[in-house]
């Protein structure tokens, strides 16, 4: 652990632009070493627990699709016969269709995240 | 016009790299100062991880197994929903460069720093290595150029602009490959798409199994079997005689390397031993049966598992994640991410899909692995020459922007992970520059002995690998205070050994089939289980050890603008 110090330098000129950028009051560098206090971690709980549950909601909805999808596929083998301007239409949902809907849901996630930021993270010297 | 193409697009960037950029300082090599625009970053990413497995490997994987193929660009983009959902805002906030700086600020241990340094040497070798092999079967491909060739242009212009300007020259450079790469493979697809013919265009979605549109003649430079479900009269020569007309019948007909098949017009392409049959059930059916194992929905669903856990998981990728300015920006970067990976992605299918009909003697002959630069001139009469050139350009600059990011995270590994702390900034970038140099060497020296490498085993090796080591160590440390620095090693080494090894024994067994057979060949699903618990149970045995963690998860979770 002696070279401990050493180490710190590795990662802060990276860590130290970004604070130099933004309230560097609000995050001291120091926080990712300094030892726990009851106000952290009560403040912590309610971020992960919040985090974690929107994390969740999206995983779910990706491993639905990544477990549900094929197995819809396997079981209607029918469906390539099924088709859209000629083309299959299980073809056109899978080489276009999905996109847009992998995006949506992104975008979704990262403005519900961006949200639960805003009303949770009042640090002490925060906003 | 191909070479004047490539010789563009490598200019170009060039320009592009090097152009108004001086580094300063290791945060600018590294991650260029962190002041890079959510635009530009999303386009950065982008155009770093199209590689030749995106811009070459999707339609060639398509003509050759079939439209179950699609699952993996779709994979390939899923993994930035995972990437931002679990890694992309608190690792930003974290703010340590390489995962090895993460896994030593989060478990206040330097003995993981050198496991964690060579896992990512490990997955970017196994990644850059598949880049420099394609841009030599590129340039043999179109030109009369030697295979070398490829494999020197390729390392030399990386190292010299990477080694020049760091990550600020990789940002632009690799932003601007993003738009090259969507021109190249987008635009030749639609052109394709226009002046084939409209049965052409028919048939490359048809029922029915393919046939020769004309008579057309295969060489078979390496011993193939081939498998004939109807009867077909044809001109054959194996060996030194001239040609015979013989009637192939029904089963199996071994062929000599060297053979020369000429099939008449209207006749059943024939299947390869041990895949599907072009434009088959099986072939049509979206479910990857890689190998015929028998298995598909369980191979469908290890791909998947392997590309939507494993994105997350690369280290050259999650290095790009730094360069945004906070937590935030981070996240709408992969959010764009995402729709500037799917907006490519439409267009490589096109390729797969046509060449069943226009150029099925592609799925014959191991030759279709560049079929996105092979096929305009297989297609079209006019404009043939125009179209081909604009693919290979398009395929170089996929090959660079990777490699770039590549050689970038590996050389960081070896410079910044392995050796011990630099005494000063200048000595630091110093280093950075010679481990760049070193790691494209040694890839290009791999790259020139194993020339008839499966591009797709390694990547997907890469992929395995970045799954069952990163994934659950990045999952845990980022969302539980559970990890203990014990934990985080034999988790690691469990993966990378376990996914490594089912590989290593896939490719050294003959090919088999059943249940052990597809458990080995498609490792992910069980390997990143077997990651997870290993971390979760050492971790629990050694609870005692456990480094109060509040602050680190904290700082990753709180807001940062």
């Amino acid at each position: 652990m002696t070279r401990r110090p050493d180490r710190v330098t590795v990662m802060s000129p990276q860590t130290r632009l970004a604070l130099q950028d933004h309230r560097s009051s609000a995050r001291p560098p120091s926080l990712a070493t300094r030892p726990d206090s009851l106000d952290d971690s009560a403040r912590l709980a309610v971020l992960l627990r919040v985090h974690r549950r929107l994390a969740a909601r999206t995983m779910a909805i990706v491993f639905a699709g990544v477990f549900g999808l094929p197995i819809l596929v396997a079981l209607l083998p029918d469906l390539t016969d099924v088709r859209l301007l000629g083309v299959p239409i299980v073809w056109l949902l899978l080489g276009v269709g999905l996109y847009p809907l992998m995006l949506l849901l992104a975008h979704r996630h990262a403005r519900r995240a961006e949200l639960v930021d805003d009303r949770l993270s009042r640090r002490p010297g925060g906003r | 016009m191909v070479v004047a193409g490539i010789v563009l697009v490598v200019l170009a960037t060039v320009v592009v790299g090097t152009h108004g950029v001086r580094v300063r300082s290791t945060g600018d090599f590294l991650v260029a100062s962190r002041s890079v625009s959510t635009r530009v970053n999303a386009m950065a990413v982008a155009g770093e991880y199209l590689s030749a497995a995106s811009f070459l490997g999707v339609a060639s994987l398509i003509l050759r197994d079939g439209v179950g193929a699609l699952w993996y660009p779709i994979g390939f983009t899923a993994g930035y929903l995972t990437l931002l959902v679990c890694v992309a805002a608190p690792l930003r906030r974290f703010g340590a460069y390489t995962i090895p700086d993460f896994v030593e600020g989060r478990l206040g241990d330097p003995r993981l720093r050198p496991l964690a340094a060579i896992v990512t040497l490990t997955i970017s070798g196994l990644y850059v290595v598949p880049q420099f092999i394609g841009a030599a079967r590129v340039l043999r491909g179109v030109t009369s150029l030697p295979y070398w060739s490829g494999i020197a242009i390729t390392a030399t212009v990386i190292c010299g602009i990477v080694g020049f300007g760091g990550m600020r020259s990789a940002t632009y450079m690799q932003a601007f490959e993003y738009a090259v790469k969507l021109f190249c493979i987008a635009v030749p697809a639609a052109v394709l798409l226009i002046l084939v013919h409209p049965a052409e265009r028919h048939a490359a979605v048809s029922s029915d199994r393919s046939s020769f549109a004309s008579a057309t003649t295969v060489e078979f430079d390496r011993g193939t079997t081939l498998v004939l479900t109807e009867p077909v009269a044809a001109a054959v020569s194996s060996g030194p005689g001239g040609p015979s007309q013989e009637v192939l019948g029904v089963g199996e007909h071994a062929l000599p390397a060297g053979s020369r098949i000429t099939f008449p017009a209207g006749s059943q392409v024939p299947a390869l031993h041990g895949t599907n049959a072009l434009g088959g059930p099986a072939w049509r059916r979206p479910l990857l049966d890689l190998g015929g194992f028998g298995h598909p929905l369980f191979g469908t669903w290890s791909v998947l598992l392997a590309t939507v856990l494993g994105t997350m998981g690369l280290p050259h990728i999650l290095t790009r994640f730094h360069t945004a300015p906070t937590g935030r920006a981070a996240r709408r970067t992969a959010v764009a991410t995402i729709g500037l990976v799917g907006l490519f992605y439409i267009s490589p299918p096109v390729y797969g899909l046509l060449a069943r009909s226009v150029a099925p003697q592609l799925s014959l002959t191991g030759h279709s692995d560049i079929v996105v630069v092979t096929l305009p001139g297989l297609a079209l009469d006019t404009g043939a020459g125009l179209l081909t050139a604009v693919a290979a350009a398009g395929a170089f600059a996929a090959f660079l922007s990777t490699s770039s990011g590549l050689l970038l995270a590996a050389g960081a590994a070896v410079s910044h992970d392995l050796l011990p702390r630099a005494r000063s900034g200048e000595q630091e970038i110093r280093r950075l520059r010679a481990g760049v140099a070193l790691v494209a060497l040694a890839a290009a020296l791999v790259a020139l002995g194993a020339r008839d490498l499966d591009l797709g085993v390694t990547v997907g090796w890469a992929f395995g690998l970045a799954a069952s080591t990163f994934t659950p160590l990045l999952i845990l440390g980022i969302w539980t205070d559970r990890l203990t620095s014990a934990g985080a090693a034999a988790g690691l080494f469990t993966g990378a050994m376990l996914s490594s090894a089912a590989v290593l024994v896939t490719v050294v067994t003959p090919p088999g089939r059943g249940w052990v057979a597809v458990l080995l060949a498609e490792p992910a699903a069980w390997s990143i289980a077997a990651s997870f618990a290993v971390m979760l149970g050492v971790s629990h045995l050694t609870a005692r050890s456990r480094r109060p963690a509040t602050g680190a998860l904290l700082l990753m979770h709180s807001a940062d603008d």
